[in-house]
């Protein structure tokens, strides 16, 4: 028969399942690091904003079309940031204490999504209301202009939105490499462990 | 409570009984990425259950209690009508013959406990983690002198099978 104490002391004793040897502190302090980032930018981008909102408010409050074309591109360019910063806060605040397998590729996951974030419904409104935006801007300034101007003023309306998107694009996927990539590849290999355990 | 109270009591509970959670996902599961899986969904539990906290209970056995409910759930969703996996030998690095003898032990333990059933084993892994009839009783609701009752069926069938095991009569 074997003593019960002695099976005690031996189950109490048992070394841990899972990823115990990750280093989750640090990578706790990385993720951190990268929501203060992420904070830094989007009270940048608030700023921006509210600037926009107070200049457009004093300068074109005779011009109704004008201005609601500008607040219309305001509130969405604020949902999309609300909703980007929110998506970033949740990125920053993950607990990887106890990580799974399922846990590490669902942040690899939302972590990859950072490096295009613009196929969202609040940024699908954002360009829409840039577009339409612009194209009101153009029909509010019809008074002045010649029926060539009108032409060019709409084409540029349609142009510039494309424009930003590439350019938004290009910046992202610079963001990306420097903000994002190097916590993909502290998870990726915490990931191989994870798995390599499993099997 | 709030946030920050929450925070607080999270994290002793956390660093208190973190071990203690993964060794009863052990009872419950056996591969590595379900533990760790379950050890998740547990800690998410009590997180989401803090709030709800009024104290009547030991924190501990109120997350026991949590901890249990967890892996029920979690092994029913998971496996409904699967047999319990194949118990695999613990990484103890043996290094030296008594240590051998320990994980050969400890496996045997393992596999003993997951020929249980669902409350039995439960009631062995709150004893292996020494708490006392009392707190078994609370947390799986039975009678102190019910849980003795159960608690000395069990020892006798688990020693009975380790002995089987280690005489290679299994």
């Amino acid at each position: 028969m074997a003593p019960f104490d002695e099976l005690q002391v031996l189950w109490q004793n048992q070394p841990e399942a899972g990823g115990s040897h990750f280093d989750a502190a640090a990578a706790a302090g990385a993720f951190r690091h990268y929501g203060r980032r992420q904070d830094t930018i989007n009270i940048a981008k608030s700023i921006a904003l509210a600037a926009i909102t107070v200049y457009s408010v004093a300068s074109m409050r005779h011009r109704p079309l004008f201005l609601f074309a500008v607040t219309l591109i305001l509130f969405s360019a604020v949902l999309a940031l609300i909703t980007e910063w929110r998506n970033q806060r949740a990125i920053a605040s993950f607990d990887f204490s106890a990580p799974s397998v399922a846990f590490v590729r669902g942040a690899i996951a939302r972590l990859q999504k950072q490096r295009n974030p613009f196929h969202t419904r609040e940024f699908g409104i954002l360009f829409g209301a840039v577009f339409l935006g612009y194209n009101l801007m153009v029909v509010a300034s019809y008074g002045k202009w010649t029926v060539s101007q009108r032409v060019i003023g709409h084409a540029a309306a349609v142009f510039l939105p494309a424009m930003i998107y590439v350019f938004a694009r290009w910046v992202r996927a610079r963001r990306w490499e420097t903000e994002c990539r190097p916590l993909v590849e502290r998870l990726t290999v915490l990931l191989d462990t994870l798995e390599e355990r499993a099997r | 409570m709030n946030h920050a109270e929450r925070e607080r009591l999270f994290l002793d509970l956390f660093q208190q009984n973190k071990s203690r959670m993964h060794r009863l996902c052990f009872a419950y599961l056996n591969s590595p990425s379900d533990i760790d899986d379950l050890f998740q969904e547990i800690m998410t539990n009590l997180w989401n259950a803090l709030p709800s906290f009024r104290g009547d209970s030991h924190p501990n056995t109120w997350l026991y209690r949590i901890a249990v409910n967890t892996a029920l759930l979690y092994r029913r969703r998971q496996r409904p009508s699967a047999p319990l996996p194949e118990i695999e030998p613990p990484d103890l690095s043996p290094s030296t013959q008594q240590q051998m003898e320990s994980a050969e032990r400890l496996t045997a333990l393992r596999r003993a406990i997951a020929e249980l059933g669902d409350q039995d084993r439960l009631i062995i892994t709150l004893l292996l983690e020494s708490l006392s009839y009392k707190e078994i009783a609370e947390i799986t609701g039975l009678t102190v002198n019910h849980v003795g009752v159960k608690i000395s069926r069990i020892k006798h069938a688990i020693e009975q099978r380790i002995t089987e095991v280690s005489h290679g009569a299994v």
